[in-house]
C-alpha cells in the first residue's frame, strides 16, 4: 500500500505539572507519513491527537516543536483533535525515532522565551510528548525491471550470436 | 542576533498595533497539489498553505475545502474542516512568532479515475482583534487534473516483480535445453579434437 | 581421409547432407513445431500479467497471433539449421573420423568403404543434431530479446492488444528473415 496510517492507542503521563488547564492529558494519535515517494514531490507526515484532560477542558490551544522547531497546529472545527502537518522533500525528510513535544500556551511561553535566550529547549518539559518511528519512504526501485529483462536478454543473445559466428567461421 | 531581532520585531508590531491605520489581516491561501501523478486508490496529498499579507494578526481562521466529496475520494487522514487556534500574524513578521506561515496537509485517494476539477478551499478570519465581521475568502483553485486508473498505473510503473520473475522461469527452459544438448555434443568433439592434437 | 588433408565435402557427401536436410524427418518436424509453439506461447504472460491484457477477452487474438508465430518460428528454426548443418559437419568431420577409426581400430573384417559410411552417417547425425538444437536455441534467444526490446520500448505507449500482435508479429517475421540470409 501506498501509505500506512495506523492507530495507536497510548495513555501518557503527565510530563508536566505546571499547566492548569489540562492534567492527566490522555492522547490517541492517530499518525500518517508517506510510505511512498515515487508518484509525489513532497512527502507529507500527518498526526492527528485526540487529547482529553481529566478535567474535561477542551478549549486550549496547543503548540508543537519537532526538534526544537515549532510546528503549526491546526484544530479539526468541531475542536475534537490537534493536527500536526508537514510536507517535505523526499531525500532530506524526516525518519527514523523522532518526538512530537506538545506544549500548552504557559509551557510554550517558557519555551519561546528559552529559545530566545539560547537556552538549552530540550529540558523544557512539555505538556505531553509523542514519540514517532518515521519509515522512509519507497523511492522507486534501483533498477526497471523492463530494463534488467532487456539487458539479460541482450547477453543471452551475445552468447548465442558469438556460438553462431564461431560456427560459421 | 536572534535576541535583537525578536525584540525589533515586538517594537515593529507595537508601533502597527498604536497606528490607527494599519491594514487589517488579509489572509491568502495557495492550494496545491503534492504529487506528480494522480492515482486511482493511491495517496494524493494536498498542502494549503496561509499566508498573511495584511498589517495586522488573523484571528479565528477556519479553513473549509468541500473539494473532496466523499464519493470521490477516501479520506485518509487531515480534516478538510479546521480551524487554527493560533493568531495568524502577518507572514513578514513570521521570524518572530509562530503561526506566520502555516502550512496544513491532507491525504485523500481518489476513488475513481478521468478527469477531475480540483476547486478552491474557503478561508474565514477575523481581520482584526476587534472586527466582529467575518472575512471570507478563497484559495487558489489548483484546476483540472487527470487521474491515472490503477490499472494504467500499474502497466506503466509497477515493476512488477513476480511476473517478470515467472517470465523467466518460463524463458529458462526453452533457452537452457537447447543449448546445453548443443553444448554437450559440441564439447565432446571439440574435446576430442584436442585430445587427438595432443597425440 | 586423411585428417586436416581438406575440409571440403566430396559432390557424394553434399547430396547425402542435403538429401537428409532437406527432407525433415517428422520427429524433428514435430520438434520443431512444439518448441516454437512453446516459444509463442510465451509472450503471452508478458502481456497478461505486465500489459494487463485480459486473457479471456483477447483469448482469439492470443491463438491467432501464436499459431502463425508458430508457423513463423519454425520456418527460421529449419532454416537457420539448414544453414548451419553444413558447417558443424564440417568442423566436426576430423574428430568423427577419429573416434571412429579408434573405435573399429580391431575390427579387420571392415572394409574401408564401410567405415567411410559409417563417418559419413555419424557426421550427418552429429550435424544435424547440434545444428538442430542450436538453431532452437539461437532463434529462441533473439525471438525473446527481440519481445523485450519491441513490446517493453519501442511500442510501449501503443494500446496492449496493438503492441501483441506487433511485437509477437515483428518478432516471429523478423526471425523468419533473417534465417534466409546465408550468414
Amino acid at each position: 500500500m501506498a501509505a500506512r496510517v495506523y492507530l495507536v492507542s497510548l495513555l501518557l503521563p503527565i510530563l508536566a505539572a505546571v499547566c492548569l488547564g489540562c492534567e492527566n492529558p490522555k492522547v490517541t494519535p492517530k499518525v500518517y507519513s508517506s510510505t511512498d515517494a515515487t508518484i509525489v514531490e513532497l512527502v507529507a507526515f500527518v498526526g492527528e491527537f485526540e487529547v482529553l484532560c481529566s478535567d474535561g477542558d477542551k478549549n486550549f490551544p496547543l503548540f508543537a516543536t519537532l526538534n526544537d522547531e515549532v510546528v503549526p497546529v491546526t484544530r479539526t472545527s468541531d475542536i475534537s483533535k490537534y493536527i500536526v502537518s508537514w510536507a517535505e522533500e523526499p531525500s532530506n525528510a524526516k525518519s527514523g525515532s523522532q518526538v512530537l513535544r506538545f506544549f500548552d500556551e504557559a509551557g510554550f511561553g517558557v519555551f519561546r522565551k528559552a529559545q530566545r535566550a539560547g537556552e538549552d529547549v530540550s529540558k523544557i518539559s512539555p505538556l505531553f510528548s509523542v514519540p514517532l518511528q518515521l519509515e522512509r519512504a519507497y523511492k522507486g526501485p534501483w533498477v526497471r525491471s523492463e530494463f534488467l529483462a532487456f539487458a539479460i536478454s541482450v547477453i543471452i543473445f551475445y552468447i548465442a550470436y558469438s556460438t553462431k559466428s564461431h560456427i560459421m567461421s | 542576533m536572534r535576541l535583537v531581532w525578536a525584540l525589533g520585531s515586538w517594537l515593529v508590531l507595537a508601533c502597527l498595533s498604536l497606528a490607527d491605520d494599519v491594514s487589517p489581516a488579509r489572509l491568502l491561501v495557495a492550494k496545491r497539489l503534492l504529487n506528480n501523478m494522480l492515482v486511482e486508490g493511491k495517496d494524493l496529498l494536498v498542502q494549503y498553505g496561509l499566508y498573511n499579507v495584511g498589517g495586522q494578526a488573523g484571528l479565528d481562521v477556519r479553513l473549509i475545502d468541500l473539494g473532496f466529496p466523499p464519493d470521490d475520494f477516501e479520506h485518509v487522514v487531515g480534516e478538510h474542516s479546521v480551524r487554527f487556534t493560533a493568531w495568524m500574524w502577518p507572514s513578514t513578521l513570521k521570524a518572530a512568532f509562530s503561526g506566520g506561515n502555516v502550512t496544513y496537509n491532507v491525504v485523500v485517494r481518489p476513488r475513481s479515475y478521468g478527469y477531475y476539477n480540483f476547486t478552491a478551499a474557503q478561508v474565514t478570519y477575523l481581520p482584526t482583534e476587534e472586527s466582529t465581521q467575518i472575512q471570507v475568502g478563497y484559495s487558489s483553485h489548483p484546476g483540472q487534473y487527470g487521474i491515472l486508473s490503477s490499472k494504467d498505473y500499474e502497466r506503466r510503473y509497477s515493476p512488477h516483480v513476480m511476473d517478470w520473475g515467472a517470465f523467466a522461469l518460463m524463458c529458462i527452459p526453452t533457452l537452457a535445453i537447447p543449448y546445453l544438448l548443443f553444448y554437450k555434443s559440441a564439447s565432446k568433439y571439440q574435446a576430442l579434437m584436442k585430445h587427438s592434437k595432443r597425440q | 581421409m586423411a585428417p586436416g588433408k581438406q575440409k571440403v565435402l566430396s559432390k557424394e557427401e553434399e547430396l547425402l547432407l542435403q538429401d537428409f536436410s532437406r527432407s525433415v524427418s517428422k520427429k524433428s518436424s514435430a520438434l520443431f513445431y512444439g518448441n516454437a509453439f512453446i516459444v509463442s506461447a510465451i509472450p503471452i504472460w508478458l502481456f497478461w500479467r505486465i500489459h494487463l491484457m485480459d486473457p479471456m477477452k483477447s483469448a482469439l487474438l492470443f491463438a491467432a497471433i501464436t499459431l502463425a508465430s508458430s508457423w513463423l518460428v519454425a520456418f527460421a528454426y529449419r532454416n537457420t539449421k539448414f544453414v548451419l548443418k553444413h558447417k558443424v559437419a564440417l568442423k566436426r568431420e576430423e574428430a568423427i573420423t577419429r573416434e571412429i577409426n579408434k573405435k573399429f581400430a580391431d575390427d579387420k573384417k571392415m572394409s574401408k568403404k564401410e567405415k567411410d559410411d559409417r563417418i559419413l552417417w555419424k557426421k550427418n547425425e552429429v550435424a544435424d543434431y547440434e545444428a538442430t538444437t542450436f538453431s532452437i536455441f539461437y532463434n529462441n534467444a533473439l525471438f525473446l530479446a527481440l519481445i523485450i526490446v519491441i513490446s517493453c520500448y519501442i511500442l510501449k505507449s501503443f494500446s496492449p492488444s496493438m503492441n501483441y500482435t506487433l511485437s509477437v508479429g515483428l518478432a516471429s517475421g523478423l526471425i523468419a528473415l533473417l534465417s534466409t540470409g546465408s550468414q
